[in-house]
């Protein structure tokens, strides 16, 4: 363990350690430039253009999905049309057709009601009765015997397309002064032989119909336009929408991490859609930048020690004398091992302590959680600190309440306190007091949504931190100029702030006495259960 | 030519039975002069009992059909029959 402090400096104001606060802010990277490293990315237009043009156009079109909702737009909307032409028909063209039968039905029924009641002569006169009052010259009757005269009517001949009994029904062309005009026929049986001919001149009815039907088919045609126009807005709306998140999408696979999906301001579901990968890819940002300083600070912080033990190891190879060595020079050579022994076990340790903060950081240790008293423990931490801040001339004060409960890690919680009272004892002037206290916390709101219920505050009178490095003091390694010269690596903040996190808390550092100088640090690891 | 004109030999009796074959559509005969005459008739058996506007309406339809507007006289005629008829109850 090596619970070092972070760099210190004269502090101002409080503020807390965000989460990931390597990262720099999302905003300022979305104005960046567009390329970074590597290959060039496939623009926005290229993957909306979709796969190989090796496919051909039309297939390529089916491929797209805007194509297919604008299809299915095109094809909702034709549907509909087509269901409202059909009704319109049925309700005009089709209710003058059946209004057209059920009065030539009705018309011979009378009229063979008539013959039952009068015979052939008194359904004859019934038919030149109403011949006689048809203004409209509509009417079309043929009473034939059962010889083929007529009996009445005022049709030239019974019409050969109804001459089998059983044409009931028949559309046929007639001549009407001198004019070609179409007619509904309706043919009925009488007793005795003798057939009956009903009919209407339906010629005013066609041509209403023709005109409905022209109507219609011109209404179609305009609404098939239109649901094309439509089918084609939609499409391009969907390819707007959807270029910001595939160009950024192309940059990105093609190594630029710092590109960020424009978002419209609208809130729709593509500006959630737009938002979500952005925080995914701040997240993978913060990540990359993570690995990336580790990486950064593992080469540059650890070869200070490994080169100063393989020094001293050189050293003492140099001194040692080839023959049998004199006991100065054994003693030389002894302690010139011991000190790249212990430069090595300090490496050892940030290799031990990066471990662990890496272990909290995944989540990994979420399973080690058990319920636990702070109290015991924190007694624990302030007795064995309380020996060491002596040592350095100073007070170890403690606030505990009876009992704060929790569910957490026991040992990660041990060690992040005590990198709190190590730090503290640390930075703290001699003569100076560093209070330790820790109380229960009703259940506000964390910054992980989660309710907190405890926190444990460590303040010293040390220097503190100043507030301009206070959101970097979680970052691994980080070390301010004011406190290069104190022994330390940088992790132990970086542990507190992780383990703080681990338990969806956070770790807030602030000035212990604002306005003094100097102002002091008070850190409050503020945790929620489980 | 002579393949034409043989075709055209072969064909020519066959057109007129063509002609023949497709029947004339059946005729209303209620737009006739006769009928114009029938009608006429008909409106003098009720004529004493039809009010002035239908005996009018005869008149003026008699009047057209023997100047041969035939479908206006009809028209009229028929007017003035159903004038004349007496009201349903």
């Amino acid at each position: 363990m090596d619970p070092s402090l972070p760099a210190v400096a004269p502090s101002g104001a409080a503020a807390a350690v965000p989460r990931g606060g390597m990262a720099p802010p999302a905003g300022d990277r979305r104005e960046r430039a567009p390329r970074g490293p590597g290959l060039p990315p496939p623009s926005g237009e290229d993957l909306a253009a979709g796969p190989p043009p090796a496919e051909g156009p039309l297939l390529h079109l089916l491929r797209s999905a805007g194509f297919r909702f604008a299809l299915l737009f095109a094809a909702l909307f034709a549907v509909s049309i087509l269901a409202f032409a059909l009704v319109l028909w049925w309700g005009t063209a089709g209710a003058l057709d059946r209004q057209t039968n059920a009065v030539l039905r009705a018309d011979a029924l009378a009229l063979e009601e008539r013959w039952r009641e009068a015979g052939a002569s008194g359904a004859a006169e019934a038919i030149e009765e109403r011949l006689a009052v048809d203004a409209e010259a509509e009417s079309i009757y043929f009473l034939r015997a059962p010889d083929g005269r007529r009996l009445a009517g005022n049709l030239d001949r019974w019409p050969p397309e109804m001459e089998d009994a059983s044409a009931v029904w028949a559309d046929l062309s007639v001549t009407h002064d001198g004019q070609r005009s179409e007619a509904r026929l309706h043919a009925i049986r009488l007793p005795g032989g003798h057939r009956l001919l009903v009919g209407r001149d339906v010629s005013d009815k066609i041509r209403l119909r023709q005109l409905l039907a022209e109507g219609l088919i011109w209404a179609a045609g305009f609404a098939l336009l239109f649901a094309l126009f439509g089918a084609w807005l939609l499409r391009r709306a969907l390819e707007t929408r959807l270029r910001p998140a595939f160009r950024t999408a192309a940059a990105i696979a093609g190594g630029d991490l710092r590109q960020r999906v424009r978002l419209t301001g609208l809130g729709d579901e593509f500006d959630r859609l737009g938002a979500t990968m952005n925080a995914m890819l701040d997240r993978i940002d913060r990540l990359m930048a993570g690995v990336k300083g580790v990486s950064d600070a593992i080469a540059h912080d650890l070869r200070t020690p490994i080169a100063r033990a393989r020094a001293k190891l050189e050293d003492a190879l140099r001194a040692a004398p080839d023959g049998a060595a004199t006991a100065e020079e054994a003693r030389a050579l002894r302690a010139a091992i011991e000190e790249g022994i212990a430069d090595l076990d300090a490496v050892t340790r940030v290799f031990q302590a990066l471990l662990r903060i890496a272990e909290a950081e995944a989540g990994a240790r979420r399973a080690a959680f058990a319920p636990l008293d702070l109290v015991p423990l924190l007694a624990d931490l302030a007795e064995f600190y309380g020996a060491a801040a002596e040592a350095a001339g100073q007070r170890l004060e403690t606030d505990l309440p009876a009992s704060v409960p929790l569910t957490g890690d026991r040992d990660l919680l041990l060690q992040a306190v005590a990198n709190l009272l190590d730090n503290a004892v640390k930075f703290g002037p001699p003569g100076g007091t560093v209070r330790l206290s820790a109380r229960a916390l009703p259940g506000e709101p964390g910054p992980a949504g989660a309710a907190l219920v405890a926190e444990v505050t460590v303040a010293d009178e040390g220097p503190g931190i100043a507030p301009a490095d206070r959101a970097r003091a979680g970052e691994r390694f980080f070390r301010a100029d004011a406190s290069r010269n104190t022994p330390g690596s940088g992790l132990g903040l970086s542990l507190v702030l992780a383990v703080a996190h681990l338990h969806r808390g956070e770790l807030v550092l602030e000035d212990a006495r604002p306005g003094a100088r100097p102002p002091g640090l008070r850190a409050r690891l503020r945790l929620a259960s489980g | 030519m002579r393949v034409l004109a043989a075709v055209l030999l072969c064909l020519a009796p066959a057109l007129p039975a063509a002609a023949a074959g497709e029947e004339a559509p059946v005729r209303v005969t209620s737009g006739t002069p006769e009928y114009c005459g029938a009608l006429a008739a008909r409106f003098a058996a009720v004529r004493r009992a039809a009010p002035p506007d239908a005996r009018a309406l005869a008149a003026e339809g008699t009047r057209l059909c023997g100047r041969g507007h035939v479908r206006t006289g009809v028209a009229k005629l028929r007017r003035a029959i159903r004038l004349a008829a007496p009201e349903p109850e």
